[in-house]
């Protein structure tokens, strides 16, 4: 019997052995590069590994990061891993995180040559890591793939007529028609620019199947090359020592390595024990012990990545087709509260539905103010009493959502308006909210990405006929008629004047209750980094994360 | 002996298929529209229609159901995730690995730490030793794993920084996860052995033993072992079942890409490919376990063994005395 347990016992000890000794990454991608990969030579001891670089020359930068680590394929949707791409590609327009003003990495020069003719110039010598040089029909390419591939958002390219646009013979010019007048604007060309030889090459199929280059090795023009994709677990990017421009990231840094964390508090301590150098997607209890000087040599800020959030009533509900009614919400609730309480340290306060960096912006709205005996009073010049008005909260599972939603359902308890708060997954709560599922007295606390380019892209989503979900739609003819007017304007004509305007009305009008701009917390070694600002797409989805301050 | 493990091979079949129709119905009747879960707030009517279209779930139940089990069946094909554009198939085939490791090794640590003890403490019973490991186990048994996880990410990454506390790039990153796993395990065991154990030396051929002579190691280990071994070798059994579900929360803390984190995101996305994928290869892994439990008891216990070797004789055996029987009736 002895002998039989300590077989027993032994092979169960072999199991462990072979599993361990096992190479870990039937989930890992080996990219067909020779290039070394420090983070796995230099061997098993990742802190000591972080501490003796520290000491001898940093060369390796871990960033630690919520986001799912998949494919490098930029309309992936979901499982793009799209923290990196700003590395791996260069982008063709983006959004200047600091001034919110459209760039460009490989564009010399755009503007708009008539109402509905975008020009795109591109500057010469640019070349992809795979040694083609990038061209118009790149750039068309790319554009179309948001298009063709069915991405999440992709209606913001419908504007543009890639039928009728052409590429000049040098290869060097794009002319991009648009199907209306200004169409999506010039800042809805944000994009990662695609190799379209590398991709036909792959036989990518756009409607189906995004193909296992696309996490191994996609061709980019970035100033990094992916060496080891390891799905849900880590990427390893490597300079590439042939990039065509000027790269702001030092020249010391030569391995950049993601890690992906499913928590972030573990992601918190891994940076405080030193095995992390930056990380994205802080919470809000990092965030204040970060920002407290609890963590020693942790600095952190705030980038403007993130969604806005608003409450919204059904339009479709009798009482919402009364302004007295529409007002009394706007005035029971203390909405720079009610963002505070979601928000803890991450919020910026909102008050149009356009975001602050969008040169869209309107910063003469400043919100409603909060007057709950004005709010009685309209809710009883209407013959509305205590217990007569009963509304469904419809949330989202998030902690930001169903805190905004609880304290506003306090605001509203004070003016007698009853609120049942309803918590859903994202799948079901988005279901509920679709404009043929809901009850009239719907209610609901929704974010959506804070868009940064040209509201034309992203706004019809607040009209009836575009939108899926009447959580987002605006049911107002007068606003509608001002965003057909404002569509057809270029904007020398006076563009950003009229969305501002627009921006007013729906506030004078009580038509919308934005209150916060949730966004993303940064945490680093203060050792190494100064300062640190994500910039982004028109969709605020795909970073670059190269405003850093570094301390080399 | 083969022809039991046959029989039991073949009953998986309709096992899994049950398992798989209830995930179907299950998935298929829960709110919320995965087309919508892809789709955002932002699509037009025929852009929802083109996906539902693309996803083949404008097809009725029956046949979508019916299309899965040929698509595994004929091309081994898991189908596409609605969310990654991937093969499910080959997504679990690269992940499981990772989760079986994890539990393999929790596993490990549960047999090695807490078998010796649980025999340390039943032989030493109301000493010391038997108290603290009691209380120990006691401990480990009552606290959550998620908890534990967090404890020790505390203690071993934040404070002492001996480990990392995510990733699985070294094998520092496997300490915390395995320990986290396995320390449940050991509490399990640590009582499983000591309690059958207790039992087993009370017996009367343990007392036999004694009064031969025979040394108190011998009696342990060569005579009450083996017995006291039963219960737990179920209780290691489940676990091996388990250990691919159930790694879930650890995955989850400690960031690792296993089968479990996988099956969260298939839910979390009403992603329903990988939903089903994961749970039937989740239900072929604990059908193997209980069948591997069952040929290791014949193993250990040599009348569970007889049941399946001497069946057959025995069976005969009836047939012959009631045909004696039957034939002493109708002389009578």
């Amino acid at each position: 019997m002895k002998k039989a347990i300590l077989i027993l016992m032994a092979l169960v000890l072999l199991m462990s052995l072979f599993t361990a000794c096992n190479d870990n990454g039937s989930a890992t991608n080996e990219a067909p590069t020779s290039a070394p990969d420090p983070a796995v030579e230099s061997g098993d001891s990742l802190g000591e590994e972080v501490e003796n670089a520290a000491v001898a020359g940093k060369d390796t930068i871990y960033i630690g990061t919520t986001q799912s680590i998949g494919s490098l394929q930029p309309t992936a949707g979901a499982n793009q891993f799209y923290a990196a791409l700003g590395l791996v590609y260069d982008f063709g327009i983006y959004i200047d995180a600091a001034s919110g003003e459209v760039r460009s990495d490989v564009l010399e020069n755009w503007y708009y040559e008539d109402d509905t003719t975008i020009i795109l110039q591109l500057k010469d010598g640019v070349f992809f890591s795979n040694g083609e040089s990038m061209t118009g029909e790149d750039v068309l390419y790319s554009m179309e793939c948001y298009v063709f591939t069915g991405a999440q958002d992709a209606q913001q390219y419908a504007g543009y007529d890639f039928d009728n646009s052409t590429v000049s013979d040098d290869g060097l010019t794009v002319t991009l028609k648009t199907t209306d007048i200004w169409g999506p604007g010039i800042g809805a060309a944000t994009f990662p620019v695609l190799c379209k030889s590398w991709c036909e090459e792959i036989g990518w199929d756009l409607a189906t199947d995004e193909g296992q280059a696309w996490y191994n090795c996609p061709v980019g023009s970035g100033p990094f090359e992916v060496s080891e994709n390891k799905v849900g677990s880590t990427i390893t990017l490597i300079r590439r020592e042939d990039y065509w421009g000027e790269c702001d990231w030092p020249e010391e840094i030569k391995t950049v390595v993601f890690r992906q964390y499913n928590d972030s508090a573990a992601m918190y301590v891994d940076l405080e024990s030193g095995n992390l150098d930056l990380c994205f997607g802080v919470s809000n209890e990092d965030m204040a012990r970060g920002s407290s000087g609890q963590s020693e040599n942790i600095a952190t800020d705030v980038t403007t990545f993130g969604e806005l959030i608003r409450f919204t009533i059904n339009y479709d509900y009798s009482w919402m087709s009364e302004p007295e009614f529409r007002e009394a919400i706007a005035c029971a609730i203390d909405w720079a509260n009610v963002a505070g309480v979601a928000g803890g340290g991450l919020y910026k306060d909102a008050a149009t539905i356009i975001p602050e960096l969008s040169r869209f912006n309107n910063p003469d709205v400043t919100g409603y103010t909060y007057d709950p005996d004005h709010a009685k009073e309209l809710l009883a010049g209407l013959g509305i009493s205590d217990g007569d008005i009963q509304l469904t909260c419809i949330v989202q599972d998030k902690a930001v959502y169903t805190d905004a939603a609880e304290s506003i359902q306090y605001y509203l308890s004070e003016v007698g308006i009853g609120m049942e708060i309803k918590s859903y997954d994202r799948p079901t709560s988005i279901s509920m909210l679709k404009t043929d599922a809901c009850e009239d007295n719907y209610a609901s606390v929704w974010g959506g990405a804070t868009f940064t380019g040209d509201p034309y892209a992203w706004c019809p989503r607040y009209f009836a006929s575009t939108s899926g979900t009447w959580a987002t739609v605006i049911q107002d003819e007068t606003a509608s008629t001002m965003w057909d007017d404002i569509n057809n304007m270029v904007e020398s004509d006076g563009k950003i004047a009229a969305y501002q305007d627009f921006e007013a009305y729906l506030t004078d009008n009580y038509l919308v209750f934005p209150f916060m701009e949730y966004v993303t917390g940064v945490a680093y070694n203060a050792d190494l980094i100064d300062s640190v600002q994500l910039t982004t797409d028109q969709l605020s989805q795909n970073w670059k994360i190269d405003c850093i301050d570094w301390n080399f | 002996m083969i022809k039991y493990i046959a029989k039991r091979l073949l009953w998986m079949i309709p096992i899994l298929l049950g398992v798989l129709l209830i995930v179907f119905t299950i998935s298929y009747f829960t709110p919320g529209d995965p087309v919508v879960s892809l789709l955002g707030d932002n699509y037009t009517d025929e852009m929802y229609a083109q996906k539902v279209e693309e996803l083949g779930l404008d097809k009725p139940f029956f046949v979508q159901y019916i299309d899965y089990i040929v698509g595994i069946v004929t091309r081994f094909d898991f189908g596409i995730s609605y969310t990654y554009k991937h093969k499910v198939g080959q997504e679990i085939a690269s992940r499981i690995m990772t989760t079986l490791k994890l539990g393999w090794l929790g596993i490990a640590v549960g047999v090695v730490i807490g078998v010796p003890s649980g025999i340390l403490s039943a032989t030493k019973q109301y000493s010391a030793a038997d108290y603290t490991i009691t209380v120990i186990a006691m401990f480990f048994a009552a606290v959550p794993n998620f908890w534990l996880g967090l404890m020790l990410m505390l203690l071993f990454s934040l404070k002492l920084s001996w480990f990392p506390a995510a990733g699985i790039d070294t094998w520092r990153g496997w300490v915390l996860p395995v320990i986290t796993q396995g320390l449940g395990g050991v509490a399990i065991n640590t009582r499983m052995s000591r309690t059958s154990m207790l039992e087993v030396i009370r017996q009367d051929y343990i007392r036999t033993a004694r009064a031969k002579g025979l040394s108190e190691k011998v009696v342990i280990w060569k005579h009450a072992l083996k017995n006291a071994m039963i219960p737990v070798v179920t209780v290691i059994g489940s676990a091996l079942g388990m250990c691919v579900g159930g790694s879930v929360i650890v995955e989850t803390i400690f960031s690792i890409p296993g089968l479990g984190l996988y099956m969260m995101s298939g839910i979390n996305n009403r992603d329903y490919p990988v939903i089903n994928g994961t749970v039937l290869v989740m239900s072929l892994c604990i059908c193997l376990a209980n069948l591997l439990v069952d040929v290791l008891y014949a193993y250990i216990d040599p009348r569970i063994k007889a049941q399946y070797t001497v069946g057959k004789s025995k069976r005969k055996l009836r047939k012959l005395m009631e045909k004696a029987r039957e034939e002493e009736a109708a002389e009578s």
